[in-house]
């Protein structure tokens, strides 16, 4: 095992100030110096880290300073972990995962991890991922929304490891992709007056690479690549609880995860130190330990807001950074993995299928042997019976065959030789898996719209707006109606007196005679919206549900062609 | 006044079941933030926004309630600012009103505290939970006829009082408030490293929480295996096994790990009285004083109080021994290699370690020796079965105690021999213990390929020279001191002894040269005695050689 010390990389990336900054008064009050300071505005205070990003940097800079040395090590053998902190709304998810049009680091690292695979030659690779996540002292499984808390447990090789955790073996970018998509839905996200997608749970996305050399010594190396967006920090409280289980409510805003990643930080940094470091008091540092302990090339990314609103948070980030700095870690690359190793296993497996099916070919030959031997020894019918026989064996045999080249071919589909790679980039081409989803959503969203045509009140409330608003342009026309009939009273007036009398007569006659008429068409054009409005959902309706049924035969067919591919 | 019974009361009441509502994940904070506006807008209120005493009161008690609600919207920053204003108002009023709000005092400045230990300024956050304790003892001198209120009439029995504008002293609320402060003040101290304050603080917050019934099981049990192993350490044995006790006593329903942890943890404090009692025996030390001493009693359990005393002979020993290993046995059961390595492996450790101990009481060779192998058999075969490279460091520890035990078998078996009045004899018993020596020298060069791997930098340089240079030397040492009938095979175990004296004068030249040979402890020194030993081992050779042509 070859060992190198180095110390863990710390960046800080600055982003630019949101509108909700912009709106109040508060003043920048952090800035960049140089490439690797950060200085107060207004006051003295200095921090130095490997990298510090303004606003300016795009999360690609980032990625190729930072994150591809550590996805290159990961490709020779080396573990690597990444990991962003920061308060929330500090842009620790945008970093990590970005926007479609400004991918963040874990787009990036899947893409160059396949460029890299093509690049390779004499290298066989087999990708593996998962994804879970950590929230509120569970852990759940982001790729199978059924498997929720899962158990952290030991194991005499492997170290720690999540019981009964997803990993989805993958052969191209786009399949990772996906992998994340899907994931993204199970995610617990919500939106914050901070931010519209602010996470509460810390992430990790584990991809596990393992190589192995196809020509030469069988050299057998693998490596997992961590990339981690944690919590808001500012949920690294002091526990608040169980002084009193009155105060239970209390209970939400500990993230005890993140308290102990800080403690423990702290105490790896002060070397001097021999209190033990409490890795077990959270599932978070139990399984950052081995990275933590020194197994991994650690990135960590602090993201801060330079806004003075969030002046003392920004100065606890910076200083959890600081400490971080001055770990020192010593990385070994994981060699001599034993047979375990799903590559190997999936060889041996290859192996004994291809021994199965010699031995199938052998025993097909022999079948044949005893049936000529029987020929000159049995009747004619016995013969014909036992040729029968065997033919229903050798029938089962070659469709066991059939089945053992399948099965192989499967399993050879898993290793993906860098030739193989066509195409490393993620193609924003619809594939298959992103039909699928999508079909999903707009299934839905669909759904949804049928349930809110179906409600009654709404459809109603609709049309009392409409009638509203309809009575509202009768309104002026009513009055002006009513001017000229007090013009025209005017004239009446000042011909004759003696009409006066008969004219009142009239007035009331034709005042209510307009009111009636007035009553009647409004009714009547009710009636008519209401009739309209209620035929235009009808068809809604039916084109909804028509909808409703080519999305599922979609699906349906999809399901299928997956199956196929499978 | 009428006002603040009616809608100011009523407004509160619906911001306090509005907080305390659970909602939807995808938007958390929903009530939330309705309840928030519905305190922004009392604020506005005409009444509230009116200069007098009870107006400035009312707006410290909506300040306080804002500032709660933003902390719990993870807006930390705006939290705070809610919390000084309800301060400020607070302290703007009257002694005699300011009195009625003690309550609130209280809960504004723990949350004061809370904000800053959460930001790392424990300092800061001290300063505050300490004017809370000032306060707290403030409120125990108070005359109950001073300030008992007749809040029931308005909330009966409820512990919202600081809702009611009246105010006054809610003594269980303030009771409550200073056992946070206490819990509190005990996490800021342990994050500053003041180990005895923050023990202190966190065995009166133990203590109260019993007296009040008002604990979490899980937290109270775990909270006694942290102080038991503090009051372990600092050799309060019979303390920590109590604490240890109660821990169980409290625990309802299954809860095996818990029970597990816990019977690991007193099986732990058994062994180190033994390991304590061999070191005062050996060193004629005085027993500590604080074995027995009583720091803290908590009442309404179970659990008693036992003297514990050192045993001075073997089978006072055993007795304890006994107690320890049916701790131990429990908790295995519990936590067995697959899925705990690192606790199963480490409770073998204890056990062998609890051999080792009566080792030191027991007179008869053959019985040792006996226990000697139950030792390996307790863990060797874990040096072979776990991963190196996982388990780096248990894998150490476990290979330095197997090479130990070999060792420590050899020594037997050579005092043995020694007694042997025939030669012959004596040479052939030293040939049978060889071999324990050699599997000794076998482990330990493992363990020096496994350092020497390590890579080097100014924290972990000392460690692994020091290590390294202990383990050669130790290699080097048992090759000179083995015998054998056979002179040429003796010659050989010297030859090889002294191969590696070259080799530590080589690695002692080199890191003389390097880049931290002032992390070697009197390194000229070790290279003059092993200059000498090179020197010296070609002679004895020679000897050897000499006498076998006689």
């Amino acid at each position: 095992m070859e060992r190198k010390e180095e110390n863990i990389t710390v960046a800080v990336r600055i982003r630019p100030l949101q509108e909700r900054e912009l709106a109040s008064t508060a003043e920048i009050a952090w800035e960049k110096k140089d490439n690797n300071i950060i200085k107060e505005k207004k006051g003295t205070r200095e921090f130095i880290f490997d990298r510090v990003y303004d606003s300016t940097t795009q999360t690609s800079e980032i990625f190729n300073d930072l994150a591809l040395k550590v996805i290159n090590k990961c490709m020779e053998g080396y573990n690597g972990c990444i990991f962003c902190y920061g308060q929330t709304g500090s842009g620790k998810t945008f970093t990590m995962h970005g926007m479609k049009k400004l991918p963040g680091i874990v787009p990036q690292a899947i893409e160059s991890i396949f460029t890299s695979i093509q690049k390779s030659s004499q290298k066989e690779f087999l990708i593996r991922c998962s994804y879970v996540e950590i929230y509120n002292e569970s852990v759940n499984d982001l790729l199978n929304s059924n498997s929720l808390n899962l158990q952290l447990a030991e194991d005499h090789i492997n170290g720690i490891k999540i019981i009964g955790v997803t990993e989805e073996v993958c052969t191209s970018p786009n399949q990772v992709q996906s992998l994340l998509v899907l994931g993204e839905t199970h995610k617990n996200i919500a939106s914050t007056s901070f931010n519209q997608r602010s996470s509460r749970a810390h992430s990790i996305f584990r991809v596990i690479v393992e190589s192995k050399n196809t020509y030469g010594k069988p050299e057998l190396s693998v490596a997992s690549l961590n990339l981690i967006d944690l919590a808001g920090s500012e949920s690294a409280n002091v526990h608040t609880v169980s002084a009193s289980s009155a105060r239970a409510r209390e209970m939400k805003y500990i993230n005890r995860s993140l308290l102990t990643l800080s403690t423990v930080i702290m105490r790896l940094s002060d070397s001097k130190n021999a209190v033990p470091i409490p890795y077990r008091d959270s599932k978070l540092t139990r399984l950052l330990q081995p990275a933590l302990e020194g197994d991994s090339k650690v990135n960590i990314i602090c993201n801060i807001s330079p806004c003075a609103l969030t002046f003392e948070e920004t100065l606890s980030t910076l200083k959890f950074a600081q400490r971080a700095k001055k770990i020192k870690q010593t990385i070994g690359r994981n060699d001599h993995l034993d047979s375990k190793a799903l590559i190997i296993k999936y060889q041996e497996e290859i192996h004994v299928l291809q021994e199965k099916l010699r031995e199938m070919e052998q025993r097909m030959s022999l079948e044949a042997n005893i049936q000529v031997s029987e020929e000159v020894t049995h009747q004619l019918i016995v013969l014909q019976e036992e040729k029968e026989k065997s033919d229903a064996i050798m029938e089962n045999i070659l469709q066991e065959k059939l089945q053992l080249e399948k099965e192989l071919e499967r399993f050879r589909s898993f290793i993906i030789h860098p030739e193989d790679v066509k195409n490393a980039k993620i193609s924003c081409l619809e594939t298959d898996d992103f039909d699928l989803i999508s079909c999903r959503k707009s299934i839905d969203i669909i759904q949804k719209i049928k349930e809110e045509v179906n409600k009654p009140s709404i459809g109603f409330a609709q049309i009392v707006e409409s009638r509203n608003a309809k009575y509202d342009i009768v309104l002026p026309k009513e009055s002006l109606l009513t001017d000229n009939i007090d013009k025209l009273e005017d004239i009446l007036n000042s011909d004759e007196p003696l009409r006066r009398c008969m004219r009142e007569e009239k007035k009331t006659g034709v005042d209510n005679h307009v009111d009636c008429m007035r009553i009647i068409e409004e009714q009547d054009r009710i009636i008519q919206t209401m009739q309209k409005v209620m035929g235009e959902k009808d068809e809604e309706i039916l084109v909804l549900k028509d909808e409703l049924k080519l999305c599922r035969n979609n699906l349906a067919s999809l399901q299928r062609s997956i199956r196929k591919n499978n | 006044m009428e006002f603040f019974y009616s809608s100011f009361q009523e407004t509160l009441e619906q911001v306090d079941e509005l907080m305390g509502r659970s909602a939807d994940q995808a938007k958390p904070y929903e009530h939330k933030y309705t309840a928030r506006e519905l305190l922004q807008n009392l604020l506005n209120h005409e009444r509230i926004q009116a200069q007098d005493e009870p107006a400035r009161a009312a707006q410290a008690l909506i300040e306080y309630i804002l500032g709660v609600n933003h902390f719990e919207t993870e807006e930390i920053t705006e939290s705070e600012r809610h919390y000084s204003k309800c301060l400020n108002s607070l302290l703007s009023l009257p002694l005699f009103y300011q009195a009625k709000y003690l309550n609130t005092f209280q809960d504004v400045l723990n949350a004061l505290g809370i904000l800053q230990c959460n930001r790392g300024e424990n300092q800061k956050g001290l300063e505050y939970f300490y004017k809370s304790q000032a306060l707290y003892e403030a409120i125990k001198t108070i005359q109950t006829q001073d300030f008992s209120h007749t809040f029931h009439d308005y909330l009966t029995g409820s512990d919202n009082f600081r809702f009611i504008i009246q105010g006054g002293v809610n003594r269980r609320k303030a009771e409550q408030n200073y056992t946070l402060t206490l819990f509190y003040m005990a996490q800021a101290y342990s994050k500053t490293g003041e180990k005895h304050k923050s023990a202190s603080f966190c065995a009166e917050t133990m203590k109260r929480q019993m007296i009040s019934g008002d604990y979490d099981m899980k937290d109270w049990a775990i909270n006694c295996i942290n102080m038991a192993e503090y009051y372990v350490e600092n050799n309060y044995i019979a303390q920590g096994i109590y604490m240890l006790e109660c821990g169980l006593s409290i625990i309802t329903g299954k809860r095996r790990k818990l029970r597990s942890t816990l019977n690991m943890q007193i099986g732990r404090a058994y062994k180190s009285i033994l390991e304590l009692a061999v070191e005062t025996t050996s060193q004629n030390k005085e027993i500590p004083k604080e074995l027995n001493e009583q720091v803290l009693f908590l009442p309404m359990l179970t659990a008693e109080w036992k003297n514990v005393e050192f045993p001075t002979e073997i089978e006072a020993a055993k007795e304890m021994f006994k107690v320890a290993h049916g701790h131990f046995k429990i908790a295995l059961e519990y936590f067995i290699i697959d899925g705990y390595v690192t606790e199963h492996i480490e409770m073998k450790k204890d056990i062998s370690g609890l051999y080792k101990t009566l080792c030191y009481f027991e007179k008869s060779d053959p019985r040792v020796l006996a226990m000697l192998n139950r030792r390996l058999e307790l863990i060797e075969n874990f040096t072979k079965e776990i991963n190196k490279q996982s388990y780096s460091a248990l894998w150490q520890h476990l290979m330095n105690e197997v090479a130990s035990i070999y060792m420590d078998i050899y020594e037997v078996k050579v005092i043995a021999a020694e007694e042997q009045k025939k030669p012959k004899k004596r040479l052939e018993k030293h040939a049978a213990a060889n071999s324990y020596a050699l599997t000794c020298i076998e482990k330990q060069t493992e363990m020096m390929e496994f350092v020497l791997k390590f890579d080097m930098n100014d924290d972990s340089a000392k460690d692994i020279m020091q290590s390294s240079l202990n383990l050669m030397f130790g290699i080097a040492r048992l090759y000179s001191k083995l015998e054998d009938p056979d002179k040429v095979v003796r010659v050989g175990y010297m030859e090889k002894s002294y191969r590696w004296y070259e080799k530590i004068r080589k690695y002692l030249q080199d890191a003389k040269n390097g880049k931290y040979a002032d992390k070697i402890s009197d390194l000229n020194e070790q290279l003059r005695v092993c200059e000498e030993m090179v020197a010296l081992m070609p002679i004895r050779i020679s000897q050897v050689n000499a006498d076998s042509y006689d």
